[in-house]
């Protein structure tokens, strides 16, 4: 901590984003891939979003946020350039994955964008809903109707339980 | 399994460690926009979201004898029957890519499920049905398998077999044949229904013919083709029957001499100039009249036969059947028989396939060139801008000829634009002061009534540092003047309803414990006063309706943060009491005319007597979508599907009989009906006029 402190202000935020990789990068991965259906597309998004936070050093207010958000935009502009309105299922074999969770990310990639969006980032990502609102630019209101919508088609397509 | 189950299993995936890639890794040379403030990065990221799956087209769903039909619809899923046993072992519907990937099995064993056709907007299959000895019957799913629906009732010695389903051009109507006993009073036929009542309205008799299937609607919706063999005899050819009159034409006659089987499984060319069958094992195509027999494709001698041709929707290439000495499987072939490719290589069987139809783009404001009637042809102007931060237009609403929007800016407060609903004209911009509008969903928080436009809001609480309170602003449209601002108490609005009763509010009320709940406020127009108040039980509401002389509060249950079931509470004026609460089982939008509440449940549309609460009717169609409000001919919602579109139910129908997709860089949340015309409140913070002439 200290060592973090003392440093000049550009080796301080890279350890900082060093530090917040170790702790967040797993996660942050795991909701682009539920988000994007594809690991290698959910790796290029989270470098890119450090890589793009270390560039801008101090610039960035709150790197957390930042890199979240980045992370999810830049995984959405792939989706789109890749003119895939719905991604496809998880791929086999590049991952290791438990069986519930490939269904799981097969079964969201067919929810609406919104959707899968707000799942994601409350269920996987661990966002409140006011969170989630602001990020997918909606309302706390309405994050809970597609939470509640995109939660029963999922059970509808897992044949979970309720 | 629970979902909890399964995100702890992807909560234990093991991701890989970038970080010695990022610090050695070379941030893209254009790096994403970040423009500045936290509410217009998430615009951002919800613009991206939204632009991966909107749409931008105009397009009307006609039924008509004398459209003139062109392709609308580009290629999705392939649809087909697949088995490991086709004598006796269950049948399963099962969608793939065009290209042969992303196998999804629709159906649930155990089951025959057979010959599925797409609903014409893509959203819906019928199909036949059978399970264990019941006899076939008709049913519908939708493109997830979800929500079998059961249409017919086989039931032999009259009926042996309902059988080869098919939608009508504009989806309101589906048609089958049925196979009938050796005593059925009536004989082989075609039924047709609409896609969403229980009866057949038509019965189109087929004398002296058997054996009917392969039913393929014209494009136009006049006339549906179909396989059939004359009595006594077993060679097939292809008939049409007029479906307004029953008249049945002979379209193929092929000679014993040179077919065995005969002629079979006719599919229209979307632009209905040419239809594609089988005979005896080779494709065939003709021009509509018949005329014009020639060989399209054969795979024989390596096949045993080719069969079931069906058209891609955009007219290009044609999906069939393979019949060999193993088994059968799926091919594609461009439409000039050319580039034969192999889509399915199971062990079993696959068969039946059917191409799901994509709506096309087109621009916006586009008059679609298929139109009969350009009249009738809805046209999407530009969105007017109101506000220049995102996010920040709450609600909308159609009176005293004018267009209302409430919105609000961080530095000026709430305010109202009225805008001329002909030429899309600011009129006037009215400052509601502290009093900002809230908006929950729908955009309940404006009505006009009782000469006067009112507004559901929240201000700072008058001496309480911090405290926030519900408020009504009452606004004069002859002066455009704010004339009375009204306390509700503790929380915040969020919609208003006027009728001669008085004026009625549905707020956010908040206990001086903290918990919240809803609470229905009535005020006196005449003094302004607050008379009752009626604090309901559920957290979470967002419209309160007046129909007929009743008034409807719509609330939700919250469960885990998440909207639960939608009730509909209906108010007492005589003792300002809840009369009775009526659930509906699931989430429901809902939306009042001037006779009947309605609630559109995703796939279900019922409506609703404002008085009693029961349900008067029921219908079965796609994907609903969000938000929804009643007038000009219809309910209208936003969707289906999660487009950016504006669609119209027609109640007498019991289909969609309008669809308009909106500017693809709009998030549309509410809309109001006017005279001619649809309002579309956008979240970027635009209002965009759907004209019906």
């Amino acid at each position: 901590m200290e060592r973090v402190r003392d440093a000049p202000a550009g080796v301080r935020r890279h350890e900082e984003l060093e530090r917040l990789y170790r702790d967040q990068g797993s996660r942050l991965w795991r909701a682009v891939l539920a988000f994007a259906g594809d690991p290698e597309l959910a790796s290029d998004a989270v470098a890119e979003a450090f890589a793009q936070a270390l560039r801008r050093g101090d610039a960035i207010r709150d790197s957390e946020r930042w890199v979240w958000r980045t992370a999810f935009r830049i995984a959405a502009g792939a989706l789109k350039e890749r003119r895939r309105e719905v991604p496809g299922a998880a791929e086999e074999g590049s991952y290791e994955m438990e069986e519930p969770a490939r269904e799981l990310v097969a079964a969201l990639a067919k929810l609406s964008a919104k959707q899968r969006a707000a799942v994601v980032l409350h269920h996987a990502a661990g966002y409140p809903v006011n969170d989630v609102a602001h990020l997918i630019g909606s309302t706390s209101a309405a994050v809970r109707v597609h939470l509640m919508r995109g939660r029963r088609r999922l059970r509808e397509l897992l044949g979970d339980e309720p | 399994m629970k979902l909890s189950d399964r995100f702890e299993a992807l909560d234990a995936t093991r991701s890989p460690d970038l970080w010695q890639s990022i610090e050695h890794r070379e941030p893209r040379p254009s790096p994403p926009t970040m423009p500045g403030g936290r509410r217009a990065i998430a615009v951002a990221f919800a613009l991206v979201i939204a632009a991966s799956g909107i749409a931008v087209a105009v397009r009307a769903f006609q039924r008509s004898a004398t459209q003139t039909p062109v392709s609308t619809s580009s290629n999705g899923l392939i649809a087909y029957v697949e088995t490991d046993d086709p004598g006796n072992g269950p049948w399963r519907i099962v969608t793939i890519e065009p290209d042969g990937s992303g196998r999804q099995v629709l159906t649930a064993e155990p089951g025959r499920y057979g010959e599925p056709a797409w609903s014409p907007d893509g959203s819906r299959l019928a199909l036949t049905l059978t399970v264990g000895t019941e006899t076939r019957r008709i049913a519908t799913i939708s493109s997830d398998g979800s929500g079998l629906k059961e249409l017919t009732h086989c039931d032999s010695p009259e009926c042996l077999s309902d059988t080869s389903p098919v939608w009508s051009p504009d989806g309101s109507e589906i048609a089958w044949a049925r196979m009938s006993g050796a005593h059925a009073v009536i004989p082989e036929s075609i039924f047709v229904l609409g896609a969403a009542r229980s009866a057949p309205e038509t019965t189109l008799v087929l004398p002296g013919l058997s054996f009917v299937g392969g039913l393929a609607w014209s494009p136009d919706g006049a006339r549906i083709a179909f396989d059939a063999s004359e009595e006594g005899t077993k060679r097939f050819s292809i008939y049409v029957v007029d479906v307004n009159d029953g008249t049945v034409g002979r379209l193929t006659n092929c000679p014993i001499s040179e077919c065995s089987i005969g002629d079979l499984h006719p599919s229209w060319a979307p632009d209905g100039s040419r239809i594609v069958f089988a005979r005896d094992g080779d494709l065939y195509l003709m021009n509509a009249n018949g005329s014009d027999v020639r060989r399209l494709y054969s795979c024989r001698p390596s096949c045993t036969a080719a069969m079931e041709p069906v058209w891609s929707p955009d007219e290009r290439k044609i999906a069939f059947a393979v019949q060999t000495a193993k088994d059968r499987d799926l091919y594609v072939i461009g439409s000039d028989g050319s580039d034969a490719g192999r889509l399915t290589d199971a062990p079993g069987d696959e068969f039946s396939p059917m191409w799901q139809p994509i709506p096309v783009e087109t621009t916006p404001g586009a008059t679609p060139d298929q139109s009969p009637d350009p009249t009738a042809s809805p046209s999407v102007a530009v969105p007017i801008p109101i506000e220049s931060s995102p996010g920040h237009v709450s609600a909308l609403t159609y009176g005293f000829g004018s267009v209302w929007v409430a919105s609000y800016a961080e530095s000026q407060g709430g305010r109202i634009t009225r805008l001329d609903p002909t030429s899309g004209e600011k009129i006037a911009r009215i400052s509601t002061g502290d009093v900002f509008p809230t908006w929950e969903i729908g955009g309940g928080g404006l009505t006009a009534g009782d000469g006067s436009l009112w507004l559901a809001g929240a201000a700072a609480a008058p001496g309480e540092a911090g405290g926030v309170h519900a408020f009504l602003v009452r606004i004069d449209p002859d002066t455009n003047a704010v004339t009375a601002r009204i306390d509700l108490g503790t929380g915040s609005g969020a919609s208003v309803v006027v009728d001669d009763s008085g004026v009625w509010a549905l707020s956010f009320s908040v206990t001086d414990d903290g918990s919240t709940h809803m609470l229905v406020t009535r005020v006196d127009p005449s003094s302004n006063a607050v008379v009752a108040t009626i604090p309901l039980e559920a957290a979470y509401g967002h419209h309160i309706f007046a129909v007929q002389g009743s008034i409807v509060a719509q609330t939700n249950a919250v469960h885990d943060e998440t909207v639960a079931g939608t009730v509909m509470n209906i108010v007492d004026p005589a003792t300002n009491t809840i009369e009775r609460s009526v659930p509906l089982g699931s989430y429901a939008w809902p939306a009042a005319d001037e006779t009947r509440l309605w609630a559109l449940d995703g796939g279900t549309i019922i409506s609703i007597d404002p008085a009693t609460g029961k349900v008067l009717d029921t219908w079965e169609i796609s994907n609903t979508g969000d938000a929804a409000a009643a007038g000009e001919g219809g309910v209208w919602f936003l969707g289906p599907s999660h487009r950016a579109r504006v669609s119209r139910f027609d109640p007498d129908t019991g289909g969609i009989d309008v669809s308009v997709n909106l500017d693809r860089d709009s998030t549309p949340i509410a809309m109001a009906v006017a005279p001619g015309s649809i309002w579309v409140l956008n979240y970027e913070g635009t209002v965009t006029r759907v004209s019906l002439s």
